[in-house]
């Protein structure tokens, strides 16, 4: 019995989780006698997740989306804006609380693992944690369920493969039936032919358990396969959101455009000049007014004065949203 | 061989000691390219592709043993010149980009000391000259105000200018081939387009070869054009990079292509094309076709005998008995 | 990539010999001393304590002047030699032993939550373990004994606790290290407390550095005894401390000369056995985690 199938019809609307203007300020030491340097990882962001839903976050180095993981994961706290459980805030809930609903699955399986344990004591440490159910029998339910072999249950994570790894660390996410899973990049530390198994088991733990997955990923075409909708981030700020098919295949903001011409899809040839420039975004300078102004190629003078908001796109659908002054006044 | 023809090695074999016993990690790959062109080698971890590259300039781990019965570059046979003629290669006639620049870059010299170094070693001549040229080549891979950048360290520099600067340095001394090693691996998408780009733009305005050493088949697909896809230590298949992404024959290329996700040609959310098993063991490999425990058009013989390379088209080969039917995708 | 970081480690046979046989000698000279130490009263028939007039100062069993059944002699009060080398084995080891139960319980304690919460209880915790490194060893010791006066306890206790800094240092840098692991930020999201978080997460990662961090202090404890014990601050007379046997026999150096040559041998051999254990077992464990 999944933990989605208990839970009334009504909730698929609200979402489960949800960030509400989220910023997160980090102060970096800049040597012993020099005042700390203020690195704006977030700077509102606004984010959804419906229960049973996959959403894709986008975003280069830089762009706040692993800051904006451990935010929702409870890990760390928002320096402004609110993180939401079920419209909760989530300073009005224990750590305990947050870790029953949420639950994250990191990018490289060699680290995520402890050496020390055994694969049997890393899958039901949550049950051990949290006190739930018959925990060898969970074990068991989840090696099969992420389609490892039961004996893998005696082994140390050394002894296994990456990929085996990576179901390891779904098994344990999974284990205390969260309603949302954040996945940090959860494929590329994987060879591709791995890749493919771990997404496809993803997409059948989706269906089975009805949990929501969070997809961070700077692989377009990884986020276009598994999600619905998709936020891109970028140097703290959500610049495009809207439903995964629509963003992907007609991006508007014009670093939605450069991130899906950077796209080198099999049976492609030549590469596109982006006309990005050589900046690079930087969280400890973010630039005036739009802070995509320096690398973008259809700049123009309002740009650099003028930090444009999320708003919706004219033309276009009505989930759909970009923070670009010249889309939004219908000139790009 | 053709005078157009830069590089030509065969039956490459490198071998690598462990505790449980010497493992090949190459298994005889052949390898040709002319002036010019660009090879991207293809392949999983530990198909042996990065073995293959570090061969060519001799910068193998300790302990490991690399043989081959003909290495040539540039007409000249490099085999039995020992150390000395692949060091004298090396950064000079050869460049190499590795995938994590801060790793190549010595941390505590400044990268302009570190580019003429490299010049003045193979072609001497003085300071003033080396930094010239390093200043001349810095603008040319796009690094603004280049000669103050001189003075910069490395770990002062984002990941996309120290590839850049890597690059610069691998055309200090003009080589006649690059090899690239997971060059744009670790760098943020846009990034590795404007690397990708740079390689390319390099490659027609110096007439440069480039050996492009990738995991990412949409890499190969946009920059070169030959491929070679290799498995367990050997070459399956290899051809030119359209015909064979076109229409793969290996088994084993069809499911790497396959398990791509691609929206646009697989449906959002539909399972992917997987391969079960995983690659054996290359301590003591077994005389068969290595992906045979994997392969689902596996016949007796594959298991009797390994196969060889052999010629399957114009310009194209394949290590397979039975490979997909060449009209599949039509 | 392409290959797994063991594999293609160099094969150096001769290496791997050595350090397994390291482990093994040092080991075994170790586990000899601690049973020889503890079947004492099995193997020798002597009070190690009790004077015997009569038999005093006779030689060992290679040289002219010896009686039977005083294998290595005796001392001035012709107290049997072998029965009290065997027992100052007892308190070299128990001593040692203790010494560095106590200094690791509060180094690693120290280390750890310094390692883990970083910022100011680090900063504070690195002042802490910095004062300690920049005050002389043998000299505190020295002074804090004078004060209290020496006693097998207060000579332990004292070396416990004034040997913790290494096992804070290391285990603090460790502590570090294992802190950005993925694995931790996975029992942190699970709700782990934090006790567990630090002694089932982190504690079990870092063991290896601390084993062999242990395994020098044993060392280093030993030969603080031995030092304190032969400038009289030690363990009293008319306990069996080989350093206190050292001092006293320093006085008939040159006609009875095996009255020192013997219990330093003995701390030679004892020392050098665990320093050699720590480095095979160092190098064993770090090949293990591969």
């Amino acid at each position: 019995m999944s933990a989605a199938a208990q839970k009334p019809e009504v909730s698929a609307a609200a979402p489960v989780l949800e960030a509400r203007g989220v910023t997160k300020v980090y102060s970096v030491s800049a040597g012993l006698f020099a005042a700390p340097r203020p690195l704006t990882a977030l700077a509102g962001v606004d984010l959804a997740i419906r229960a049973g839903s996959a959403i894709g976050l986008v975003g280069e180095s830089g762009s706040g989306k692993s800051t904006l993981a451990r935010l929702l994961l409870g890990i760390e706290q928002p320096t402004g804006g609110a993180v939401l459980f079920d419209g909760k805030p989530l300073g009005a809930l224990s750590r305990r609380a947050v870790a029953r609903r949420v639950q994250p699955v990191f990018q490289d399986p060699f680290g995520s693992l402890n050496p020390s344990h055994g694969v049997a004591e890393i899958i039901g440490l949550p049950l051990a944690v949290h006190r739930v159910g018959d925990k060898a029998a969970r074990v068991a339910e989840l090696i099969d369920q992420v389609g490892l072999p039961r004996r893998v249950a005696d082994a140390r994570p050394r002894e296994l493969s990456g990929g085996q790894r990576q179901r390891v660390a779904i098994a344990r996410a999974l284990a205390i039936r969260p309603d949302v899973l954040v996945c940090d990049e959860p494929t590329s530390a994987l060879d591709v032919s791995v890749q493919a198994q771990i997404l496809n088991l993803l997409a059948d733990l989706r269906r089975e358990t009805g949990v929501a997955l969070l997809l961070i990923s700077h692989n377009l075409s990884v986020v276009g396969h598994l999600c619905e909708r998709v936020a891109i981030l970028y140097l703290g700020r959500v610049v495009e959101e809207g439903p995964a098919a629509d963003v992907l295949a007609v991006p508007r903001h014009p670093y939605a455009k450069a991130l899906a011409a950077s796209v080198l899809s099999v049976g492609g040839t030549g590469l596109p000049d982006l006309g990005l420039g050589q900046e690079w975004p930087n969280p400890l300078a973010i630039p005036s007014g739009c802070r995509f102004h320096p690398r973008c190629p259809s700049v123009v003078d309002a740009c650099r004065e003028t930090d444009p908001a999320l708003t919706g796109v004219p033309g276009g659908s009505a989930d759909r949203h970009t923070a670009c002054l010249r889309v939004a006044e219908g000139t790009l | 061989m053709s005078a157009l023809t830069l590089l030509d090695v065969d039956n490459l074999c490198v071998t690598l000691p462990t505790a449980s016993g010497p493992l090949s990690a190459v298994r005889g790959v052949s390898l040709s390219l002319r002036r010019g062109e660009t090879l991207g080698i293809v392949g999983e971890s530990g198909c042996g592709k990065s073995m293959t590259a570090l061969s060519l300039l001799n910068l193998l781990p300790s302990g490991a043993k690399a043989t081959m019965s003909r290495y040539a570059f540039d007409g000249e046979t490099v085999t039995g010149r020992g150390k000395r003629g692949i060091r004298n290669l090396r950064g000079n006639r050869i460049g190499m980009i590795f995938q994590e620049p801060m790793t190549a870059l010595n941390p505590v010299f400044p990268i302009g000391s570190q580019l003429t170094a490299v010049y003045r070693r193979h072609k001497g001549g003085s300071e003033a000259a080396a930094r010239e040229r390093a200043v001349m080549l810095l603008e040319r891979v796009g690094i603004s105000n280049a000669a103050a950048r001189l003075a910069q360290f490395p770990h002062q520099l984002s990941g996309g200018l120290r590839q850049r600067v890597m690059i610069a340095m691998a055309l200090m001394c003009e080589p006649s081939l690059i090899i690239a090693d997971e060059p744009t691996t670790a760098l943020d998408v846009t990034i590795q387009m404007q690397i990708l780009k740079l390689l390319a733009d390099i490659k027609t305005a110096f007439g440069t070869g480039l050996i492009l050493i990738t995991h990412d088949l949409g890499v190969v697909s946009h920059v070169a054009d030959k491929i070679a896809v290799m498995y367990a230590g050997e070459v399956v298949e290899t051809g030119r990079t359209a015909e064979i992404l076109a229409a793969p024959r290996h088994p084993y290329t069809v499911g790497l292509l396959g398990s791509l996700p691609d929206p646009s040609r697989t449906a959002p959310g539909a399972p992917l094309a997987t391969i079960p098993g995983t690659v054996p063991s290359l301590i003591d490999p077994p005389d068969a076709c290595a992906f045979a425990d994997r392969c689902a058009r596996v016949l007796p013989r594959c298991t009797a005998a390994a196969p060889a390379l052999r010629q399957d088209g114009p310009g194209r080969s394949i290590r397979c008995v039975n490979p997909e039917p060449a009209a599949w995708v039509a | 990539m392409s290959v797994p970081a063991a594999q293609v480690r160099r094969p150096a046979r001769w290496r791997a010999a050595l350090t397994h046989k390291s482990l093994v000698i040092g080991g075994g000279v170790v586990l000899l001393i601690a049973i020889a130490a503890i079947l004492a009263p099995v193997l020798t028939p002597f009070d190690p304590a009790q004077p015997d007039i009569a038999n005093r100062l006779k030689s060992p069993f290679w040289m002219a002047d010896t009686v039977p059944g005083h294998y290595l002699g005796t001392d001035q009060l012709g107290r049997d030699y072998l029965t009290r080398l065997l027992y100052g084995a007892r308190i070299s080891l128990v001593i040692g032993l203790v010494a560095v139960a106590i200094s690791a319980t509060i180094g690693i304690t120290l280390g750890l939550v310094a390692g883990y919460f970083g910022g100011k209880v680090d900063a504070v915790i690195g002042f802490v373990i910095t004062t300690r490194l920049s005050m002389p060893l043998v000299l505190i010791a020295l002074a804090v004994v004078a004060i209290a006066g020496g006693s097998l306890t207060t000579v332990t206790l004292v070396i416990g606790l004034l040997i913790w800094d290494q096992f804070a240092v290391v285990t603090r840098t460790a502590t570090q290290q294992a802190r950005s692991a993925d694995y931790v930020r996975a029992a942190e999201a699970m709700g782990c407390s934090l006790p567990h978080i630090l002694a089932r997460e982190i504690l079990p990662n870092i063991m290896p550095a601390v084993i062999v961090v242990a395994t020098v202090e044993l060392a280093n404890a030993i030969l603080l005894e031995a030092a304190l014990s032969f400038l009289g601050l030690g363990v009293q007379a008319p306990l069996p401390s080989w350093g206190l046997m050292l001092s006293e026999g320093k006085n008939f150096m040159f006609f009875d000369p095996w009255l020192i040559t013997l219990p330093g041998l003995c701390l030679v051999t004892l020392t050098m056995a665990i320093n050699l254990m720590g480095d095979g077992l160092r190098d064993a464990l770090r090949s293990g985690r591969r």
